[in-house]
């Protein structure tokens, strides 16, 4: 929310060149796919957490599947 | 003959024991005037799922202890606390003619106090809990109340007035205190309807259908006096220095100010473990301790990104002596030097939505989150037979350090990551790399257009550390230049991986992940590297290990709001 709301403001301003309301919905699940549920992988892989490893994965899975739910919505309570 | 009623009295007067002479017998009663009161801590689970257990008990005891005084004080029974929720009633075991206004009065004092409690604990658990807040629900009518024998027995309530006293809760609103039209009824009778307003929107109740409920303020005329205490004037110091600071007093807020006192203390923390590692195992003395470093002419950060960095090999008293930590007395003008430094910081922080000072410690206490989370050896906790043999202690000690890379061991490496978060965005402008080359060109130069706003962080926060009036300040935390140099080579290669978008680095990112944790890649940089089991923490290194911590391997905590928990709710 705070990004979007500074990442818009630079929209506004001329300083970032497309809307952030355009792809954000999409932008977020890309972040999910290939940055989040990756680097938890990771953390679950390396098991520098113990027994708990695999905790982070579930909750970015878990959230990323909130995110596709909702997300559309959430982008256009954003705007207003 | 005993009554029913005499047996509950009892039990509450008494140990709290059941009597077991009497097992065949309950102890339950109806209390048919009785207003029952929940409260839970709207996004409590937020909250949490970004700090430590001790810090979340912390919040609880805290919380928890200041209702129990008002509850004293204000004749209302505590049944319990479950988890983030508290639970009173007031009419139980002695009946009161005005349990309602009682319970309310209650509610309205503990929403004042938890508002407070919140403000002073900032500067203790971190950004966001100053935004804390509880939703209250209040219902009034019959209650059975009664102790349900078994192990762990205890004093429980029953019935639909629990319930719906429940869903007055978590129907309601952050800060405010919901009552149901039984509790409103019984106010008025009280002579307190001017406390009610009633809810504009009906609200769906399970089992209850739509019900029209009530929003309570209590209307009282005395005042809380300030809090006054050591925090209190911590948090004015902080203020202080902000204004003076950035010039701009009417920009300045408390909250500010509190967290600035907050990320002092995370500091404060991680500098005290390097420092009773000094105490206990000291160096050979040095004649000339000149720790300083600045950057060569020509040189910049990103000069010395390295793919691996050398890490101490372990040593058990070093281990041992880090636990004691909390030993450490910092001395007054050091301490004073510490907070003037993340004051500055702070400062340096330009007021974005997102990439400002609070998004700083945000990342800050999700580092400490994780440290905390990597395993250790719980050195102290070792007992038997294995607690009297030094050596195998010491062996499984060293184990985990290899596995965890020394973090969980190397106190100038944990201060380092800790620093990183508080410094990784420090000026940022509030646009992307490619903008802000745009925008400043002769930065962008500067850092060969790679990676430019990480760099000119790390050359800010440097700037300030080497500065004169910090000297004294550094002598005390770094006891030699290789380790000042060490603190420098781990924030330099940390703050840089928080660079996600320049594929180059990413790349080498991916490679250096690769050849760390894939035995099956030819390894180029260090030999041979940890053969992985998912089944137990002490025994998965049959080879041992090289030390190095693999550097930027894309572990951006930046990302880590997004591997916790979402739910917003209590």
């Amino acid at each position: 929310m705070r990004l979007f709301d500074e990442m818009y403001t630079a929209f506004k301003e001329g300083r970032l060149s497309s809307d952030p309301s355009k792809f954000w919905y999409q932008g977020e699940l890309d972040f999910f796919d290939n940055y989040v549920i990756p680097l938890a992988t990771k953390l679950k892989e390396c098991n520098v957490f113990g027994v708990s490893s695999d905790e982070y994965l579930a909750y970015a899975i878990k959230n990323r599947d909130e995110w596709a739910e909702r997300g559309e919505a959430i982008v256009q309570e954003m705007l207003y | 003959m005993v009554t029913n009623n005499q047996k509950v009295k009892s039990f509450l007067s008494g140990p709290g024991e059941v009597d077991t002479n009497q097992n065949d017998q309950p102890i339950a009663d109806l209390f048919l005037h009785c207003t029952v009161m929940f409260a839970d801590i709207a996004g409590f689970t937020a909250w949490s799922s970004a700090r430590e257990p001790a810090h979340v008990f912390v919040l609880l005891q805290t919380v928890y202890q200041n209702f129990d005084l008002i509850a004293h004080r204000r004749r209302v029974f505590k049944v319990e606390t479950i988890g983030d929720a508290y639970m009173a009633v007031t009419g139980l075991p002695e009946p009161q003619a005005k349990h309602a206004s009682i319970m309310a009065r209650f509610a309205w004092d503990c929403l004042d106090r938890m508002g407070q409690l919140t403000k002073e604990l900032e500067s203790v658990l971190g950004p966001d809990t100053g935004a804390l807040s509880m939703r209250f629900g209040l219902h009034s009518g019959d209650v059975i109340a009664g102790v349900l024998k078994g192990d762990r027995a205890r004093f429980q309530l029953f019935g639909d007035t629990v319930n719906t006293a429940a869903r007055m809760e978590s129907t309601g609103l952050a800060g405010r205190i919901q009552v149901s039209s039984s509790t409103a009824e019984a106010l008025r009778k009280e002579h307190k309807a001017a406390w009610l307003t009633p809810r504009h929107d009906d609200i769906a109740v399970k089992g209850k259908g739509v019900m029209s409920t009530y929003w309570l303020a209590v209307k009282k005329t005395e005042q809380n006096g300030s809090t006054g205490g050591s925090d209190q004037a911590d948090e004015n110091e902080a203020l202080d220095r902000l204004r003076v600071l950035k010039n701009d007093a009417s920009s300045i807020s408390r909250k500010e100010a509190r967290v600035v006192s907050w990320a002092c203390e995370i500091l404060v923390r991680q500098i005290k473990k390097v420092v009773i590692v000094h105490q206990r195992c000291p160096l050979p003395a040095q004649a000339n301790r000149d720790v300083i470093f600045r950057c060569q002419e020509g040189k910049i950060c990103l000069d010395e990104v390295e793919e691996a960095i050398s890490t101490p090999d372990f040593n058990p008293e070093v281990a041992d002596a880090a636990l004691d930590f909390d030993q450490v007395q910092i001395p007054k003008d050091i301490y004073n030097a510490i907070q003037e430094y993340v004051t500055i910081i702070a400062a340096m922080y330009r007021p974005n939505k997102f990439h400002n000072f609070e998004h700083a410690c945000h990342v800050t206490m999700s580092v400490a989150k994780l440290l905390s989370r990597v395993v250790s050896p719980e050195l102290s906790n070792v007992q038997g037979e294995l607690a009297c043999d030094r050596q195998i202690r010491d062996q499984m000690a060293a184990q985990v350090h290899d596995f965890t890379h020394g973090l969980t061991s190397d106190p100038l490496a944990t201060l380092a990551l800790v620093f990183a978060g508080l410094v990784h965005d420090i000026d940022h402008q509030g646009v992307s790399n490619t903008q802000l080359a745009k925008e400043y060109p002769e930065l962008a130069d500067r850092y060969r257009n790679k990676s430019v706003a990480e760099q000119n962080s790390l050359d800010i926060a440097w700037e300030h550390l080497m500065s004169d009036r910090f000297k004294k300040m550094r002598e005390y935390i770094f006891e030699t230049q290789e380790e000042l140099l060490r603190f420098r080579q781990l924030i330099v290669n940390t703050v840089l991986a928080t660079d996600i978008f320049d594929k180059e680095l990413n790349q080498l990112r991916k490679d250096r992940w690769q050849r760390a944790f894939h035995a099956d890649l030819p390894d180029s940089v260090t030999e041979p590297r940890l053969s992985w089991s998912t089944s137990s923490k002490l025994r998965m290194w049959p080879i041992r290990c090289s030390t190095g911590i693999s550097t930027g391997s894309g572990m951006c905590v930046c990302s880590m709001r997004c591997i916790l928990p979402l739910r917003k709710g209590g």
